[in-house]
């Protein structure tokens, strides 16, 4: 068991912050455009979005001056899980007149943190907030989650479901159906039609890789490719 | 409900180090996607778009858990007789609880995977960290709670049927341990996934991953082929006049059983697991995503250590509290305190002086004054039960009588027989007026009061026999603390009293 230092340093506080651009309904209407783009589910009903949280995250931004180019950087002040957030890339700069209601997450970590990944002359840096639409959908029993850039309306996306390739219930019915058949004339005629179960079954498995394939659809490009 | 400042409630911060680099932990990745029921071009196809380190809080409460737990376990022999055996159990051992102090999300981290030991100081801000939420008071409570309860399951493990359980624990640590792990989030097709690796030790604990179609449909194909030939031959028999080997309750068993196969294989290998996750992670199937925003901690107060101030009640100084020490004297006018969340109260002290004939038999020679809790309790029995031989020699402690903790930076296992003896004995002793030199108090007064019930309980479970009920007051009156003189030897101590 280690002893904990009995000073802590004060809290940063934010100095600038990128305003956002987006509103909560514009965010659902990204988001549900970007669930119907991954084509996810054949029918659209089968998705609903939840609720949107609006969160500001607190990033260090580091001005570096790197030969002829200024650089600016961004990297979270604060721990987090979320994909895409490392190294985040913006174009505009931030504002110094904070919003009124503005609440970032708690800065954790300090700028000194970072100083071995940024290059260059220090030409400054400061906690500036960037807010980010959290947005829950539900498909089928499972919820999942999206993250929509509140000023650029970049979508970010968490763990999610995709399509995959394969028509479950093709597989199901071809293993199904033959199955019954011919045991049920096995039963009704002579029991050595039952190896001509096991043969079926040998020739679906041995064929399973075909059957996997059988949806996919190779979509033809705009310039034919 | 408020935490006490002693070192048991404290809160001390602390971190293990990284063991493994970035480069280490992507390896490990990349050896993992060839590992179990994945995509099979996996390691070839996932793009690691993230590989950062982040450390995950967690509370941490160490107790030493004592408990005497009394009770029989009963079995039927094949003649009928009923055999009973009766069990006395004592336990003292160290228990170890621990919570994930932040919202880990869908990756649903639970709880700490690795043992104490190892850790270094956390300075904040030097590491990324996810914030810790939530009460620590309220998580110093669910870990006293749980480890009472790991003390019985432990009982219950031997004793089927319990007739006495009373459990004890002395608090040793309640902390917040930072934990480092290695963050890799990578695509694979138009699919996001992450996996987690253990900062230290460099391996998995956990992660989603696609799954391997071509295992998985065969999987499919044979349970409904199975499905089929289980339907078919059962549909087979029942349509079919003949008779048959098997009865047709039978046959309708077969029939349901094809059903069911196909009904639970069906939802089960077209969603396709794609997690894998340790006992840590215990609860990365719900897949729940973190959206709510992250609790402040709510007694940060008590973490950064900046209660509030700290005053004599007698003559208003203010009070230093070292580091660890749960009563401390105020350096203005010498009364002893025992200082809590709660505020400052007085204790009651008296120093005993050595007796002549220790004085004769150690002359020349200063003794140690080691505090000892002294409560005034009396102790009623309505019901008492023991089993086998109950004759024994030793003194009877019920009634009213002093019950000796002992509160200094002594081995358990040295001062627990003092306590037993001087609790016996209640020795009499001269009062010096003034305490030479003050050793600090470790113990509060909380933890000792239930320590004295447990040397009760004890000293019933050590005397002949196998107790069985035990039902009883224990009233404490009075508390003051007393320095006892005890000469030290390189054998051990000798009592000065």
């Amino acid at each position: 068991m280690s002893e904990t230092p009995l000073q802590t340093p004060e809290k940063p506080t934010v100095q600038a912050a990128f305003l956002p651009k987006i509103d909560e309904e514009g965010a659902k209407a990204l988001a549900c455009s970007w669930i119907e783009s991954q084509n996810i589910s054949s029918r659209k009903q089968q998705y609903r979005i939840g609720r949107a949280v609006m969160v500001y995250y607190p990033f260090w931004e580091f001005i570096r001056e790197d030969g002829n180019e200024t650089k600016i950087t961004y990297r979270p002040a604060c721990g987090t899980l979320m994909t895409d957030l490392q190294k985040l890339i913006r174009t505009t700069t931030p504002s110094e007149n904070l919003p009124s209601d503005l609440t970032t997450l708690p800065a954790t970590v300090d700028a000194a943190y970072y100083y071995p990944d940024t290059y260059g002359i220090s030409r400054g840096e400061r906690l500036t907030a960037v807010p980010f639409w959290l947005i829950s959908y539900k498909i089928e029993k499972s919820v999942y989650m999206l993250k929509i850039d509140a000023e650029t309306g970049e979508v970010l996306p968490e763990w999610h479901p995709y399509k995959e390739s394969i028509n479950w219930k093709k597989i199901a019915a071809a293993a199904f159906v033959p199955l019954v058949l011919i045991s049920l004339t096995a039963v009704l005629l002579h029991p050595v039609l039952f190896i001509l179960d096991a043969a079926v079954v040998i020739f679906l498995v041995y064929q399973s890789r075909m059957f996997s394939l059988i949806r996919v659809k190779t979509k033809e490009e705009k310039n034919g490719s | 409900m408020v935490l006490e400042r002693s070192v048991e409630d404290r809160i001390a911060e602390s971190m293990y180090p990284a063991g493994i680099t970035k480069g280490v932990a992507d390896k490990a990745v990349r050896r993992w996607f060839t590992k179990g029921v994945k995509a099979p071009d996996l390691a070839e196809k996932a793009r690691i778009t993230e590989n950062y380190l982040l450390y995950i809080p967690f509370w941490r409460f160490i107790a030493q858990g004592k408990a005497v737990g009394c009770g029989y376990s009963e079995y039927r022999e094949a003649s009928g007789n009923l055999l009973r055996n009766v069990f006395e159990e004592l336990i003292d051992e160290e228990f170890v609880w621990t919570e994930c102090a932040c919202d880990t999300g869908k990756y649903g981290i639970h709880e700490l995977w690795l043992e104490p030991g190892g850790e270094v100081p956390y300075v904040p801000g030097s590491v990324a960290v996810m914030d810790a939420g939530g009460s620590a008071a309220e998580a110093s409570t669910r870990g006293r709670e749980a480890i009472h309860a790991m003390i019985r399951e432990k009982m219950a493990k031997r004793i089927q049927n319990v007739t006495l359980d009373k459990t004890f624990l002395i608090p040793k640590v309640f902390e917040l341990v930072y934990v480092p792990i290695w963050i890799v989030h990578y695509t694979y097709g138009s699919g996001h996934f992450t996996v987690i690796v253990d900062g230290v030790r460099g391996e998995i604990l956990g992660g989603t991953s696609p799954a391997n179609l071509t295992a998985r449909t065969r999987f499919m194909i044979l349970s409904f082929a199975a499905g089929g030939l289980m339907i078919g031959t059962a549909l087979g028999m029942l349509l079919h006049t003949g008779t048959f080997m098997v009865s047709e309750l039978i046959q309708i068993i077969i029939l349901l059983m094809g059903i069911a196969l196909c009904m639970v294989t069906y939802p089960a290998f077209r969603s396709g697991k794609t997690v894998e996750a340790s006992g840590t992670m215990k609860n990365i199937n719900r897949l729940r995503p973190s959206l709510r925003i992250p609790k402040e901690l709510t007694d940060y107060e008590i973490l950064t250590h900046a209660s509030k101030l700290l005053q004599c009640p007698e003559c208003g100084e203010a009070v230093e509290q070292p580091w660890g020490e749960v009563v401390t004297h105020c350096a203005a006018c010498g009364k002893l305190l025992d200082v809590t969340a709660d505020g400052v109260e007085m204790v009651s002290y008296a120093a005993a002086k050595p007796n002549l004939l220790s004085e004769a038999a150690m002359e020349g020679r200063e003794p140690q004054y080691i505090p000892f809790w002294k409560f005034s309790a009396d102790v009623e029995v309505s019901d008492y039960l023991s089993e086998g031989e109950t004759e024994t020699g030793l003194p009877n402690i019920e009634g009213k009588r002093s019950y000796y903790i002992c509160a200094g930076d002594i081995p358990r296992y040295l001062s627990e027989p003092w306590e037993v003896d001087l609790t016996i004995r209640n020795p009499e002793f001269e009062e010096l007026e003034e305490v030479p030199e003050r050793m600090p108090v470790f113990i509060n007064k909380k933890t000792a009061k239930e320590l004295s019930e447990f040397l009760y309980l004890r000293y019933e479970t050590q005397k002949p026999g196998i107790l069985q009920v035990l039902r009883y007051t224990f009233d404490v009156t009075s508390a003051e603390i007393v320095y006892i003189p005890y000469y030290k030897e390189e054998a051990g101590y000798i009592p000065g009293v």
